[in-house]
């Protein structure tokens, strides 16, 4: 039991990595009722393109890492543009299915780019962890709750201080009535993949100097985002948190107090206990403001 | 100001509007009057391009407008009060009204629309005491009245009622009418659509009777209210 403090910083770091995993579905949830498996991709490319910014192109974190959310929101919303616009079908779940397949794709194109060796990037300001009474924390983890906690009030601001954000929760709230007040629908779906695109990249990439990046590590971290936003409540950015934060707690306590092997497994399990108890998630969707 | 010229709309094969001819001239208050299933709604939904027409022409100021886009209707300021409601019950009270000014908040100077949202504030006093509850747990006739202030919050050049009657006590009902009666003095054109004859052909220059799609009769609206055939029909008195 000693080293329970550890582990909740451990956990509250991948946490908040779920978290914004999970507000980046949710942001597109709310614009277009579907779940965008391409968020996977959104979080290995802002890894990957900032390892090929840095590395190789040898360019300063502070415009390696801007650079690279850059061209995944760009990339996120050409997607949207050109791929989800155009699609014949309006379909949820052929939207969604087009989602795969160009997860998939877009995974290939990875492995060809990148290879499939995982790529260490350093952390942002030295290694020389933290003693915090009996626990270490490395600089880096501070880094990413610190970057999450920003984030997360700067959307909060932008979703309830800006007629943009205004428009999104409307459209998320009533479509039609959306519409009729001349709200453009395109656009706002358009923006939602932008913001998706930007929360996977940052996502991937300040967690990569922790965990290492790969051609598919936004598989995994993407399903556990996903998981998030279902525990917390789907759709909604105080149930994304507090989904994402209790996945990562849930996780490392598990591994740490039970065994490493299961990590993946316990996590799993509390979140199907969770949706039998409570379909809509913590949260409970009817209940909470949507983001 | 606004002519639909020989309308037609279809549902697949359903067809919902036939060969619809009606015009709303500036300052006017027009209404449509028709029971469950004439078309009202799929009247409202053609001219602001939430429904495609199949055939015919909308007509605002010389401009065709047929099939544009909703936020380009908005943009000529075209504005929608929808059937039903349809607000934004998750979102406060004053945010409803804000968004009712979306396209404004781009051109505009922030400060106008906030003196258009005190003007709406005036008009309803209640929206101004609830302006930071949740719109979803208004009352019936506040959440109609929330509707009409989201509408004007956009400075409509005509504004499309949809049944602002529906589910109304009769004395709620007297004061919405009163409120779109007033809206003249702003140099709004005002379409309404209703079931209630009586409210609607008692507050309007002139009113169209809809049945089953097709345009029965037209006339200035005392002359209809006066009617012999229109008593029958929607006023509930028999002939003597
Ligand atoms: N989306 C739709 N798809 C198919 N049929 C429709 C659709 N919307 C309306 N209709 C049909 O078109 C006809 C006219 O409907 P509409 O809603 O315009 O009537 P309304 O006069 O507004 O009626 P109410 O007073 O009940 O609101 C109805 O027969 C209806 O069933
Ligand atoms: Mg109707």
């Amino acid at each position: 039991m000693k080293n329970i403090l550890q582990f909740i910083l451990s956990g509250l770091t991948t946490g908040s990595i779920y978290a914004l995993i999970a507000i980046g579905f949710s942001v597109i949830h709310n614009a277009t009722g579907i779940v965008n498996i391409m968020q996977c991709e959104f979080i290995t490319y802002g890894g990957m393109l900032t390892v090929t910014f840095y590395i190789f192109s040898k360019f300063p974190y502070f415009i390696a890492i801007p650079l690279s959310i850059i061209c995944v929101s760009i990339m996120a919303g050409l997607f949207e543009r050109v791929v989800i616009r155009n699609s014949k079908s309006k379909d949820i779940i052929i939207l969604i299915f087009i989602t795969i397949g160009a997860s998939i794709f877009f995974k290939g194109l990875a492995l060809l780019i990148w290879g499939s060796d995982p790529f260490m990037l350093p952390p942002f300001s030295g290694n020389q962890p933290i003693k915090i009474f009996n626990a270490v924390i490395i600089p880096q983890n501070l880094w990413v709750i610190g970057i999450s906690i920003i984030t997360v009030i700067l959307l909060h601001l932008f979703f309830h201080k800006t007629i943009t954000g205004k428009a999104m929760r409307a459209v998320a709230n009533n479509k039609k009535a959306a519409q009729i007040v001349g709200i453009n629908i395109n656009r706002i779906v358009f923006l939602s993949f932008v913001i998706g695109g930007f929360l996977g990249a940052l996502a991937g990439i300040i967690i990569a100097p922790i965990t290492t990046t790969s051609y598919d590590v936004g598989f995994m971290l993407g399903l556990k985002g996903f998981a998030a936003a279902i525990l917390g409540g789907y759709g909604s950015m105080g149930g994304s948190i507090i989904g994402g934060i209790l996945l990562g707690l849930l996780e490392n306590l598990g591994a740490g107090l039970i065994s490493s092997e299961y990590k993946d497994v316990i996590a799993f399990v509390v979140l199907i206990l969770v949706i039998y108890v409570k379909p809509s998630g913590i949260l409970g969707l009817a209940k909470v403001e949507r983001v | 100001m606004l002519k639909v010229k020989n309308l037609s709309v279809k549902y697949g094969e359903i067809q919902a509007l036939h060969d619809i001819n009606i015009e709303l001239k500036k300052n006017e208050i027009v209404a449509i009057v028709g029971n469950n299933g004439a078309g009202k709604t799929s009247l409202i939904n053609t001219i602001t391009g939430i429904v495609q027409c199949y055939d015919g022409e909308i007509i605002f100021n010389n401009e065709n407008i047929t099939n544009l886009p909703t936020d380009k209707i908005v943009k000529y300021g075209i504005i929608q009060v929808p059937e039903g409601r349809e607000i934004f019950s998750e979102l406060t009270v004053e945010e409803n009204l804000e968004l009712g000014a979306y396209q404004r908040f781009k051109k505009e100077d922030k400060n106008k629309i906030f003196e258009t949202l005190d003007e709406i504030y005036s008009l309803f006093p209640i929206l101004k005491n609830r302006k930071n509850q949740i719109a979803g747990t208004l009352s019936g006739g506040e959440q109609q009245m929330l509707a009409i202030g989201r509408g004007l919050m956009a400075k409509p050049k005509i504004m499309l009622l949809d049944e602002p009657s529906l589910g109304l006590a009769p004395l709620i009902v007297e004061e919405v009418f009163n409120v779109i009666k007033r809206l003249r003095e702003q140099e709004v054109s005002i379409l309404i659509v209703e079931q209630n004859a009586y409210a609607a052909l008692k507050n309007s220059d002139r009113a169209y009777i809809i049945e089953t799609g097709k345009i029965t009769m037209h006339d200035k609206s005392e002359n209809l209210l006066n009617n012999e055939k229109i008593q029958e029909a929607f006023l509930g008195k028999r002939r003597k």
